[in-house]
C-alpha cells in the first residue's frame, strides 16, 4: 500500500505538494517565533522593539505572531481541498477494487502528511532566514536603556536616543532560541496535524467507496459562530476590568474566540449573502455565482474567513490610533511603529487570504468542467462566467469585511468612550470619528482590490475549463 | 421548404495530430430534421460543434442564413449561439446549484430580460414540456428523462432556429428515448426550426428526414430522402 | 477475396437460421469460384455458413439437377463410372448472369429470419465483388424500412399492435448493426477496428 502511496504522490502535480509545504515551513517558523519570544529572561540581553523587549506586552505579541498562523492554516485547508473531484474518484475506485478504509485512510494520510511534514522539517530554515533579517542586536545589559517605562514621559534629549534604539524593526530575539527538543516537538506537532488533516480529508471516502451524492441539499450552515464570539466578548470585557495578571490570558483567549468564532460563521455569512443575491438579482453572473455559493457555502466561506478577522482587527486598530494620535501631545514612536507592524501584517494576511480565495476558484472551475463548457456551448459568454467567478468571492468577503470593520470600529469605540477620563474637543472628536471612517474605507477597498486581482490570475483558466472537449461523453 | 439555412463547405478540423474532419460540405434545409449517425469518434460531435460555432474550423466554411459565421470573433458567435440555436446534450448540461426553473431562465437573462419576465417564460415551457412541477427542484433530483426535458426547455427558450442534438437519449431507455424525441421533433415542428440530430443509435436516426453516415472524419453515402 | 472464416464471427447470428429453403443461388455463388464436384459444393456451402443445418448429398444433387435443367449448369466432365458423384459441375454465361443479377438486387428489410440477406451479403463478399457498395446500399433500404415503421409507430395507438411494431424494429435494428459491423471488417486496410 505505502508503494501505492508513493506512485501517488509523484504523479500528484507538484504545485499543490510545493503550497502545503511552503506554507507549513512558514506557519511552524512563525510557532517558533512566537515561543522563542516566550523564552526571553524579563531583561532581554539585546536590543529587540518594545513589543517583543517589556515583559507585559511579550505575551501579546507572542500571542498574535502565534494568531499569524491561523489565516496560513486557512490556506492549507483550501490548498488540501485542491483537486478534490480527482481524488474522490481515484480513492472511489480504489474502494471499489477492495482497499479497505484504513488503507484509503492511510493513503490520504501519505498524500498530504508527506509534504506538511517536509514542510515542517523546512521550518526552522525558515525561522532562522526571519532571524537573520529582523533579529535583535546584541546589547550590554548594563547599558540600561532599552527598557521602557511607558506611563513616564522622557526627557526630550533622552526621547531621540531612546526612540533610535527602540524603533529598530527587530522583533525576533536571537539571544535565545528554543532547546533542541521544543524544536523537534514543534516540528512533530505540525507535521502530526498535517497527517491527521490527511486522513480525515478523506474519512467519507470512506464510508461510502461510490463517493460524494450530489442528489441532495447539504443543510444549510447555521450561526454558531456567533456563540464563540459573543463568549469571547465577554472575556475581553471580563479582562478588561478585571485584575491585570489574570486579565492578560483571559484578553487573549477572548480574542482566540472571537477569532474562531468568525471563521465559524463565515460559511453561514456566505450562505446568506448568496441567497440573498439570488432572489433578487436578475443578472446571470450573480445568479451563476450566487447559487454556486448556496450549494457549498462552507469551504467558501473558510477561504475568506480571515478577511472578517482583517476587518475587526483594523476597526480596533483604527479607535487605538485615533486614541493614541489624537489625544495625546507626544506621539511615542513606538505606537507608530507597532501600528505600522499591525498593518504590515494585515496586509500580509490579506494577501495570503486572497490567495486562498483564488486557490479556491481555481479548485472550483476544474470541479465544474464540464457544466461551465455546457454553458459555453449554450451561448454563455465567457466573460459572464468571469464575472461569476469574481463575484462569488465578493459576495463572501465584502459581507465579512464590512461587517468585521464597523464591528471592531463599534465596540472598541463604545469601549473607547466608555473608558475615557476626558472628552476632547469637538474638532478632535470629529477628526476622529472621519480617521477611523476612513481607515474603514481604506480597509474594504484595499481587500475588495486584493481579491479583484487574484481572481483576476485565476480567470486565464476559464477558457481552459470551457473549451469543448470537457463536454465528451466518450 | 428548399430554403437552406445552415452549411457547410468543405470544413476541416483537427486536434493536434488527428484530424477529425477532412472537407465536410453538407446543406441543411429551413425545418428539417438532419440524423448524423456514424462510429465512435468519427468526428459527429465536432461535425455539430463546427456547426453551432462552439468551434472555429481551420479550413472551409460554415454560413447560416447565407452569412459566414465561422470567422465571428468569440462574442458575436456567442451571441448568435444563444439566439438562434439551442443545443442539448447527453447529460450533465445544466447547472447543478441553480433550480430547474432558473436554469432554463439562464438564456434569456443574458439577453437582458429581468428576472420576472425571464421566469414566466422559463415556467411556460417548462409547463409545455410537462415537468412544469420540477421547476424549484434541484437538476440532482430529477430524473434522466426529466433532466433531458428541462435541458430542452432552456435549449429553446430563445426561440432558436436549429436545435442542435448530440445523442439526446444516449443515456436514457428505450421508452424514456423515445418520449424524449417524440417532444423534441414535434416542438421544433411546431415552430419550423430544424434540427441536427447527432446520434449512433440507429433508430433515433430513423425519426429524422434524411440522414448523413459521418466515418473518420468524412461522409460516406448519404441517406434517402422520403 | 475474404477467409473463410468470415462465417464464424457471424455464426452466432446465423445460428438462428433453421432451414436453407433454396440453395441455389448460394451453389451458383460457390460455382463462380471454379468447376468442382458435388461433394465439394456440400463441403464448402457448409464451410460457408456454419451455423445451418448441413447440406444433405440428396438436396445438393437434387438442386443442381434443377439448376442443369434450367441452363444456370453444366456438367463440365464426367469421370468413368457415371454416377453424380464423379461429376464436374460448371457455370455456365447464363448462370453468372442470373447470379449477378441476384446480387445485384437489393435484399427487402425482413420479414424475418432473414436467409437470404445472409446468404446473399456472404456470397458477395467471398466473390469479392464491391463489398462496401453493396452494404451501403443494403443498408439505406433497411433505414428507408426503419423510417416506414417509425412513422407508423406514431399513428398505431393499440397496444398490441405497438409490441409487434416493437418487435419488428428491434430486429430491424439488429440487422443495421449487424451491417455496420459487416462494413466496419470489410474497410479498406489501414484502418484496425476490432
Amino acid at each position: 500500500m505505502t508503494r501505492l502511496a508513493w506512485t501517488f504522490l509523484r504523479s500528484a502535480r507538484w504545485p499543490r505538494a510545493a503550497l502545503l509545504a511552503g506554507f507549513t515551513a512558514l506557519a511552524t517558523a512563525l510557532l517558533l517565533v512566537a515561543l522563542t519570544m516566550l523564552l526571553l529572561p524579563s531583561q532581554p540581553a539585546e536590543a529587540l522593539f518594545s513589543l517583543v523587549a517589556e515583559p507585559g506586552l511579550r505575551w501579546g505579541t507572542a500571542f498574535a505572531t502565534a494568531m499569524l498562523v491561523l489565516p496560513l492554516l486557512l490556506m492549507l485547508n483550501q490548498v488540501v481541498r485542491l483537486g478534490t473531484a480527482t481524488r474522490e474518484r481515484r480513492l472511489a475506485a480504489l474502494r471499489l477494487a477492495g482497499a479497505t478504509p484504513a488503507e484509503v485512510r492511510r493513503l490520504g494520510a501519505v498524500e498530504v502528511g508527506f509534504p506538511v511534514t517536509v514542510g515542517a522539517m523546512a521550518g526552522p530554515l525558515v525561522f532562522a532566514l526571519l532571524r537573520t533579517l529582523f533579529g535583535g542586536q546584541r546589547v550590554n545589559p548594563a547599558a540600561g536603556m532599552h527598557v521602557v517605562d511607558l506611563t513616564v514621559t522622557p526627557p526630550s534629549d533622552v526621547v531621540a536616543t531612546y526612540s533610535i534604539l527602540n524603533s529598530t524593526p527587530a522583533l525576533i530575539p536571537t539571544s535565545v532560541s528554543p532547546a533542541w527538543w521544543q524544536t523537534v516537538a514543534v516540528v512533530a506537532l505540525v507535521a502530526a496535524a498535517g497527517v491527521m488533516t490527511g486522513s480525515l480529508a478523506s474519512r467519507h471516502l470512506v464510508a461510502s467507496p461510490l463517493g460524494v451524492s450530489r442528489r441532495e441539499r447539504r443543510p444549510a450552515p447555521r450561526p454558531w459562530g456567533l456563540l464563540l464570539v459573543g463568549t469571547g466578548l465577554g472575556a475581553m470585557a471580563v479582562a478588561v476590568s478585571g485584575a491585570f495578571g489574570r486579565g492578560q490570558a483571559v484578553m487573549m483567549a477572548g480574542i482566540l474566540l472571537v477569532v474562531l468564532g468568525v471563521i465559524a460563521l463565515a460559511p453561514w455569512v456566505a450562505f446568506r449573502s448568496g441567497q440573498r443575491a439570488a432572489r433578487r438579482t436578475s443578472d446571470p453572473a450573480t445568479l451563476i455565482a450566487a447559487g454556486h455559493l448556496v450549494s457549498d457555502p462552507g469551504p467558501a466561506g473558510r477561504a475568506a474567513a480571515a478577511v472578517g478577522a482583517i476587518g475587526i482587527v483594523s476597526g480596533v486598530a483604527a479607535v487605538m490610533e485615533v486614541g493614541v494620535f489624537f489625544y495625546s501631545r507626544f506621539i511615542d514612536p513606538f505606537f507608530v511603529i507597532s501600528f505600522a507592524l499591525v498593518g504590515g501584517a494585515l496586509i500580509l494576511v490579506l494577501l495570503v487570504t486572497a490567495s486562498t480565495l483564488a486557490v479556491h476558484a481555481a479548485e472550483s472551475l476544474v470541479d465544474r468542467r464540464r457544466v461551465l463548457a455546457a454553458l459555453v456551448a449554450a451561448g454563455t459568454p465567457v466573460s459572464v462566467l468571469r464575472d461569476a467567478l469574481r463575484r462569488e468571492a465578493m459576495l463572501t468577503s465584502m459581507p465579512l469585511s464590512v461587517g468585521g470593520v464597523l464591528i471592531g470600529a463599534v465596540v472598541a469605540g463604545v469601549v473607547g468612550v466608555a473608558a475615557a477620563d476626558s472628552t476632547g474637543t469637538l474638532a478632535v472628536n470629529l477628526a476622529g470619528l472621519l480617521f477611523v471612517c476612513g481607515q474603514v474605507t481604506v480597509t474594504v477597498g484595499l481587500t475588495w482590490v486584493a481579491i479583484r486581482i487574484a481572481i483576476g490570475a485565476v480567470a486565464p483558466r476559464l477558457l481552459q475549463a470551457t473549451a469543448p472537449a470537457n463536454l465528451r461523453t466518450e | 421548404m428548399t430554403e437552406v439555412i445552415l452549411s457547410t463547405r468543405a470544413v476541416e478540423k483537427s486536434f493536434g495530430r488527428t484530424q477529425a474532419l477532412r472537407g465536410v460540405s453538407l446543406e441543411l434545409a429551413r425545418g428539417e430534421v438532419l440524423a448524423v449517425t456514424g462510429p465512435s469518434g468519427g468526428g459527429k460531435s465536432t461535425l455539430l460543434h463546427c456547426l453551432s460555432g462552439i468551434l472555429r474550423p481551420e479550413a472551409g466554411e460554415v454560413r447560416y442564413g447565407g452569412q459566414r459565421v465561422d470567422d465571428l470573433a468569440e462574442a458575436p458567435r456567442t451571441r448568435l449561439r444563444r439566439r438562434e440555436f439551442g443545443i442539448v446534450l447527453q447529460f450533465g448540461q445544466l447547472v447543478p446549484e441553480l433550480t430547474v426553473e432558473q436554469n432554463v431562465a439562464l438564456p434569456l437573462l443574458l439577453e437582458g430580460h429581468d428576472r420576472s419576465a425571464a421566469r414566466t417564460a422559463a415556467r411556460a415551457w417548462l409547463d409545455r414540456l410537462d415537468v412544469g412541477k420540477l421547476a424549484e427542484a434541484l437538476p440532482g433530483e430529477l430524473s434522466g428523462g426529466e433532466a433531458q426535458r428541462a435541458a430542452l426547455a432552456r435549449a429553446l427558450v430563445t426561440g432558436p432556429q436549429v436545435v442542435f442534438a448530440d445523442e439526446p437519449t444516449g443515456a436514457l431507455d428505450t421508452v424514456g428515448g423515445e418520449a424524449l424525441l417524440d417532444v423534441l421533433l414535434s416542438t421544433t415542428r411546431e415552430r419550423g426550426a430544424s434540427v441536427v440530430l447527432v446520434t449512433h443509435d440507429n433508430r433515433v436516426a430513423a425519426h429524422a428526414d434524411r440522414e448523413v453516415v459521418l466515418v473518420d472524419g468524412a461522409f460516406t453515402a448519404a441517406g434517402v430522402r422520403s | 477475396m475474404l477467409p473463410g472464416n468470415i462465417g464464424y464471427s457471424l455464426s452466432v447470428y446465423i445460428v438462428c437460421i433453421v432451414i436453407f429453403m433454396s440453395v441455389g443461388h448460394a451453389l451458383l455463388g460457390i460455382l463462380a469460384r471454379g468447376p468442382a464436384h458435388g461433394y465439394d459444393l456440400k463441403r464448402e456451402h457448409d464451410l460457408r455458413f456454419p451455423g445451418a443445418k448441413p447440406l444433405a448429398y440428396g438436396q445438393v444433387y437434387a438442386t443442381l439437377a434443377r439448376l442443369e435443367r434450367d441452363g444456370h449448369v453444366e456438367i463440365a466432365e464426367t469421370a468413368q463410372g457415371g454416377g453424380p458423384e464423379r461429376t464436374v459441375y460448371a457455370l455456365t454465361p447464363e448462370g453468372r448472369r442470373t447470379l449477378d443479377d441476384w446480387l445485384e438486387q437489393v435484399e427487402p428489410a425482413g420479414p424475418y429470419p432473414a436467409d437470404e440477406l445472409v446468404r446473399k451479403t456472404i456470397t458477395a463478399l467471398h466473390l469479392g465483388t464491391d463489398a462496401v457498395g453493396f452494404l451501403a446500399h443494403q443498408r439505406a433500404q433497411h433505414m428507408a424500412r426503419m423510417r416506414e415503421l417509425v412513422r407508423a409507430q406514431t399513428v398505431v395507438a393499440e397496444l398490441g399492435a405497438q409490441i409487434a411494431l416493437d418487435h419488428t424494429i428491434a430486429h430491424l435494428d439488429a440487422d443495421l448493426r449487424w451491417l455496420e459491423t459487416a462494413a466496419a471488417r470489410v474497410a479498406p486496410k489501414g484502418k484496425v477496428h476490432t
